[in-house]
């Protein structure tokens, strides 16, 4: 059989054929999430199906992260439907504070490797960390796989990325992440799917690959895969709940539609300035400017890990004056993590203020919306103009180390000047 | 429900990488729990005002990746519920191509260099080509490939799903 990638042959094993890309198939879904900011949507569009149960073999999970705690009134009937929905049938549904879908998905044992998971938000390319096919789709497809357990998709060409080298002091996955969406650029991988290895990725946490495959819709990949290995199933042991997988990795020999070498030894932190995630630079470019807001969190940089290696920097010490702290935890339960080793209280006695996990102002929807000529360096993936606020203010993306120093200094800085 | 073949609209004009951000903002979505309740905020931001300016049967016509970013079907739903009949663009973002036909929306990729803002355009989904009365200028596209025009023709997925069943 002609050698695979590793998108081609998870569709293979669901379609039981194989297949390549360019192809068509409809294939069953291991998992679907949606979310409050779709989920009215959603259910709309189930009840024209005329079904009374959704489908069964999809595990299903709802999650109220984008307006949680409930922005508007309207939010919060919003997630009354939810919950009415929930009520009648039966999937796994998070409330308010629960944290966000994507960690939820992966941390609470709801992806596995070599599975489907879609999502109703583009991030859900998350979960290729987990060597998943992790991709985006709208509130009436997902309706679709409500009713039908299954999902139509084209077999996209994959586009290879090597990591080689190690991380140096002060640089992070986050700066990983920005030099692939900074070379990669906006539009070479539409319609495409990224696939990373080498010698970089195998070094780092389940932590830091989620990070990396977060970002990889902002290229306009359909998913951002990355291979199984020991760190992989380790990680996977510890979740709450555990099925059966079957991991996929690339065969020696697939056909790549491109194929890129990177290397980390000379990476240094890196910022995305607005109003796009590709224009990045050095911070230290931007060394001196000022900074109004750090938002420290998100489904990008919102885990434990995150939290502590700004910690090394804050602890102890106070936000220099002027500047606003959020700390938007990914989850619930990093959240309790970080209360009992005592991050948190470190973070918020140097000044941060603690808001619900869960999406919080990344999208623009609350907690922490910024205003006229603000600026705002934040740890989360997108920078579009008047996503996080004002149509005049400022957005840049950076590592939670590089924003703990901005958030310490008032200004950008390279970290490594701080440490 | 079929989906109408012959097309003729005034252009709304955008240029590349427009985000889904951009069509409709994050920031709008809580306003109301219906989307549809929703539609003065297309556009919004980048073009205050623009839902006053579409009359049903518009055509929006775009450069290269537009829908970037974000799953919102609303983006779609939104200028579909304006009354744009189409989008022309050099390429789209593959979530949102996807939700556009879905809901039904034609979407065609081709060269939109040569048409303009408030051009007179004429499209012919099924033998891909389009004529600006305004110009005077014939264009071809590659027709919507035969899977996704059969959810197009049925006007969207959820009537293709009903229509095909569990077999699908």
């Amino acid at each position: 059989m002609k050698p695979m990638t590793i998108v081609e042959k998870i569709l293979s094993r669901k379609a039981g054929q194989p297949l390549y890309a360019g192809d068509f198939a409809t294939v069953p879904v291991d998992s679907l999430m949606i979310h409050d900011s779709n989920a009215f949507t959603t259910i709309e569009a189930f009840k024209t199906f005329e079904k009374e149960k959704i489908l069964p073999g999809t595990d299903v999970v709802m999650v109220m992260d984008h307006f949680s705690p409930s922005s508007t009134e309207a939010a919060a009937n919003m997630h009354i439907k939810m919950r009415q929905f929930r009520a009648q049938q039966d999937f796994t549904l998070y409330e308010v504070g629960d944290g966000v879908g994507h960690q939820l998905m992966c941390e609470q044992g709801h992806v596995f490797p070599g599975e489907i998971a879609v999502g109703t938000d583009s991030h859900s390319c998350t979960y290729g960390a987990l060597n998943a096919l992790g991709t985006g789709i709208g509130s009436t497809e997902a309706a679709g796989v409500l009713a039908y357990s299954k999902i139509w998709f084209r077999i996209p060409e994959t586009i290879c990325i090597n990591w080689n080298g190690s991380l140096q002091p002060g640089v992070t996955a986050k700066d990983v992440a920005l030099r692939t969406v900074e070379k990669i650029g906006l539009r070479q991988a539409l319609y495409r799917t990224l696939e990373f290895g080498g010698d970089l990725i195998s070094q780092l946490s389940i932590d830091e690959r989620l990070t990396i495959c977060n970002m990889g819709i902002e290229v306009g990949a359909k998913a951002a895969l990355m291979p199984p290995d020991s760190v992989l199933d380790n990680w996977i042991a510890q979740r709450p709940k555990i099925r059966k997988y079957e991991p996929a990795e690339a065969d020696k020999g697939a056909e790549y539609f491109k194929e890129y070498e990177f290397n980390a030894d000379d990476l240094e932190p890196l910022v995305a300035c607005p109003p796009m995630v590709n224009q990045v630079v050095p911070v230290r470019q931007l060394q001196g400017k000022k900074v109004d807001q750090i938002v420290l969190g998100s489904c990008t940089n919102g885990r434990a890990s995150d939290f502590r290696e700004a910690a090394k920097l804050l602890a102890g010490k106070k936000v220099a004056k002027g500047v606003r702290l959020v700390l938007l935890p990914a989850s619930k339960a990093v959240l309790e993590d970080l209360l009992a080793d005592g991050t948190m209280e470190a973070l918020v006695r140097a000044g941060g203020m603690i808001i619900t996990p869960g999406c919080g102002p990344c999208g623009g929807y609350h907690g922490g919306l910024v205003g006229s000529k603000e600026v705002v360096l934040a740890t989360t993936n997108r920078n579009f103009t008047g996503r996080m606020g004002s149509q005049d203010s400022e957005l840049y993306l950076a590592s939670p180390l590089t924003a703990a120093a901005a958030a310490l200094t008032g200004i950008m800085i390279d970290p490594r000047e701080v440490c | 429900m079929s989906i109408k073949t012959q097309l003729k609209g005034k252009v709304h004009k955008f240029e590349d990488d427009i985000t889904a951000d951009y069509i409709f903002a994050g920031k709008h979505r809580a306003k109301a729990e219906n989307v549809l309740d929703l539609k003065d905020y297309v556009f919004n931001e980048i073009r205050p005002g623009f839902a006053k300016t579409v009359a049903q049967g518009d055509i929006l016509v775009a450069g290269e990746n537009f829908g970037l970013g974000s799953s919102r079907e609303h983006a779609a739903t939104l200028i579909k519920a304006l009354g744009i009949e189409a989008i022309l663009a050099k390429s789209f973002a593959r979530i949102f191509y996807r939700n556009c036909i879905n809901i039904g929306l034609p979407v065609i990729e081709c060269d939109t260099d040569l048409i303009n803002e408030s051009d007179i355009i004429t499209v012919d989904l099924r033998r891909g080509t389009i004529n600006n009365l305004s110009t005077n200028q014939n264009l071809n596209f590659r027709a919507v490939p035969e899977s996704l025009w059969e959810i197009l023709e049925c006007g969207g997925l959820v009537n293709y799903l009903k229509k095909i069943g569990e077999e699908g």
